[in-house]
């Protein structure tokens, strides 16, 4: 069992990267691994906005993230210095939660392993 | 403290990554943190002399803070600069020697296995 540090630089639907992120973080908790936190960098804060409405048959990222942390008490984080540029509601992007660069590297120092996508 | 090693693979205005990666980098070494930074393909034309970019950070400039932010362990993939068609005498590739090494295909193996941690952008 390890620690897992996941960031996520890819945006929903434009790029894979989002999809294979959830569901590697899925897979981790199944296999009884522990995520220390998702972070959400770049493009990647586009998976925190809760005005996202896609099509039935695909997946609302925020939702799906939401979950995650409802299920299995996942911290997400957002880079609001990213987030704030790009237009995103500081109010209403619970349960991510507003961070930076600093508490993610400040959190770094515990994970043994850092995943990007 | 990890060891960071941070790719740096696009060109510097074609998208947000080069000035993402920097900011990243810069971070990363304010909390503690051993980073190592490497150009490859499309990256080193960051590492080429720029005009002034309206609407953006000027990454040419922000590049020589590098230094003073103690990444002092900087290099560019050799055999890179033939793959891309870059070659001395059609670029002034002397700015690349001030701002990064050059590191052929196994020290960059050798990079990665050392790193704890591998961050592209």
């Amino acid at each position: 069992m390890s620690n897992y540090t996941v960031l996520v630089t890819s945006a929903p639907y434009d790029d894979q990267g989002a999809s294979t992120a959830l569901a590697f973080c899925h897979q981790l908790l199944a296999d009884g691994h522990h995520i220390d936190q998702i972070f959400f960098y770049q493009r990647g804060i586009y998976n925190a906005m809760p005005a996202m409405a896609p099509p039935n048959d695909e997946t609302n990222y925020f939702t799906a993230w939401k979950t995650l942390n409802k299920n299995h008490n996942v911290t997400l984080r957002v880079c609001m210095t990213a987030g704030e540029k790009r237009g995103i509601n500081a109010n209403d992007i619970v349960p991510f939660e507003q961070t930076g660069l600093g508490e993610f590297f400040a959190d770094l120092h515990n994970s043994k392993n850092l995943v990007q996508f | 403290m990890a060891k960071l090693l941070i790719r740096l693979t696009s060109a510097p205005y074609g998208t947000s990554d080069a000035s993402d990666g920097l900011d990243f980098a810069l971070a990363a070494t304010n909390y503690g943190h051993d980073v190592t930074i490497i150009f490859e393909g499309n990256g080193l034309y960051q590492l080429l002399p720029q005009k002034k970019v309206n609407g953006v950070k000027d990454q040419s400039k922000r590049l020589k803070s590098l230094p003073f932010f103690d990444i002092e362990e900087c290099y560019y993939a050799q055999s890179d600069i033939e793959r891309q068609g870059m070659s001395a005498q059609s670029y002034s590739l002397d700015i690349v020697s001030d701002l990064a090494e050059p590191l052929d295909d196994a020290g960059i193996i050798l990079l990665v296995e050392q790193a704890d941690h591998v961050v592209t952008f």
